[in-house]
């Protein structure tokens, strides 16, 4: 059985597994038998074709997406700058550690409502994304640094090789994992953060704040569209960066495999 | 002229050299003796500036430019063998067309290590005794007037070692090479001054 399993190709695995759990939620929904708990996947579906077809709906994500990434993009930069830093200089990283340590216990909620108190609700998305990405970029950075073979950089050393030169050939390799890590798994999490954000601080045009209204009039189907589009956004996300950084490393790979050749 | 003036260095409680002193020649070959634990590796690391005399000097190294062969290769993972050995000079790294100068000379050099076929490949692709000699030809092609070799011949055969003794020889015409071996008949093979230590 197994064997047989892995001789269908990952694709259809995929689709079979998808098609099982719309039939579980199809079956529950008849099951439960109210639209306002659980509408059925065709009703969802349905909604979410109407909604594609309004110029307001890509107005929506489209903001969503920009108030959104303009946090994580920041934060990725701030990141990478304090991880430097927090690497370099034992001071940076003694005063920065409490504060990283504070933002990684805090609740997002608690962000949220108190950002509500400072912020204009257009910013606080964006803000709450830089929150969930700058102590994991930050974080990655520094222990990159940290971890480089302290024997590369002796021999560099010893052959007095300019710093530019072990910058790029030794220590920019050497934290790129660590980087690509954190930029790939924090994406995910500022976009997750950044609609909850959303829903409590209801910016005008977006995501979060539909969600909020479908719950408030009971539009369950409306609730859930926009909910799927949370997840396809995601997964789009995901894989374009997924794209972007495998094209960077395997651009890399292949043109010195090809030496080898 | 380097001279090691009453160096003394310990490690814990364990003494390596008290009262050590030792003047070196400008050039040749100069080949270090002594039981495993001595110190040797602590002397060229002294030497090199890695590590500090408890006291004493070591005179002589201004302006000097050393390059080595660690015991342990210490080579660069995501760099193929000829971009390691080109990584301590100033040219590009990636594999020009047509070669230049620099890129022509690591050529030779690996290609005289017996690596010629070996240039394009990454260090996890290499044996232990490939990537020995691709350190090699890393320290023998950067430009120094010191060269140290630590245990430069570990992992790599007798008849390897052969073809290895003409280039070092050359070389040793031109600067000073500082090597340790636990093989007499290396030293010997070399025509080295042989300095042995005793505890």
């Amino acid at each position: 059985m197994r064997q047989k399993m892995k001789k269908i190709p990952g694709f259809v695995r995929g689709i079979i597994a998808l098609v099982f759990w719309v039939a579980v939620w199809w079956i529950l929904s008849l099951i439960v038998g109210k639209e306002v708990l659980i509408p059925t996947p065709l009703r969802v579906l349905k909604r979410l074709f109407e909604l594609l077809k309004t110029a307001e709906y890509y107005r929506i994500v489209g903001l969503s997406l920009v108030r959104i990434t303009a946090g994580y993009f920041a934060a990725v930069l701030f990141g990478l700058v304090f991880g430097v830093l927090s690497a370099k200089f034992e001071a940076v990283q003694l005063l920065l550690s409490p504060l990283l340590s504070v933002i990684r216990a805090t609740p997002v909620a608690s962000f949220i409502i108190l950002a509500l108190v400072f912020l204009n609700r257009q910013l606080i998305p964006g803000a709450i994304a830089f929150l969930m990405v700058f102590p994991v970029m930050c974080g990655n950075i520094r222990t990159g640094i940290l971890e480089t073979d302290r024997k590369l950089l002796e021999m560099a050393s010893v052959f007095r090789m300019k710093k530019t030169r072990v910058l790029r050939y030794i220590q920019i390799p050497a934290v790129r994992p660590y980087f690509t890590a954190a930029f790939r798994t924090s994406l995910g999490l500022a976009w997750k953060a950044g609609v909850a954000a959303e829903v409590l601080c209801n910016p005008k045009y977006s995501i979060g704040r539909m969600l909020y209204e479908s719950k408030i009039y009971l539009e369950t189907a409306e609730l859930f569209a926009w909910t799927v589009t949370v997840i396809v956004m995601s997964v789009i996300l995901e894989k374009l960066l997924m794209l972007l950084v495998t094209r960077l490393e395997k651009g890399r790979q292949e043109e010195k495999r090809g030496l080898s050749a | 002229m380097i001279r090691f003036e009453h160096l003394s260095k310990k490690f814990d409680d364990k003494v390596l050299f008290r009262n050590f002193s030792l003047e070196l020649p400008e050039k040749g070959i100069v080949c270090f003796f002594a039981p495993s634990g001595f110190g040797k590796t602590t002397l060229f690391r002294m030497l090199l500036g890695l590590e500090e005399p408890d006291s004493g000097v070591i005179t002589g190294t201004e302006g000097l430019r050393f390059s080595a062969a660690f015991q342990e290769p210490r080579l660069v993972p995501w760099l193929t063998a000829l971009e390691n050995v080109l990584l301590p000079g100033s040219g590009k790294l990636k594999e020009q067309a047509i070669p230049s100068p620099e890129q022509k000379r690591a050529e030779e050099l690996l290609l005289a290590l017996g690596l010629g076929d070996e240039s394009g490949r990454f260090p996890d692709e290499l044996s232990g005794g490939e990537k020995q000699r691709v350190s090699l030809a890393r320290a023998l092609f950067s430009a120094s007037d010191v060269l140290i070799l630590d245990e430069p011949f570990t992992g790599i055969d007798e008849g390897r070692k052969q073809t290895i003794f003409p280039l070092l020889k050359r070389e040793g015409e031109a600067r000073l090479i500082l090597m340790t071996s636990h093989q007499e008949s290396d030293a010997e093979a070399l025509g080295a001054a042989r300095i042995n230590f005793e505890k």
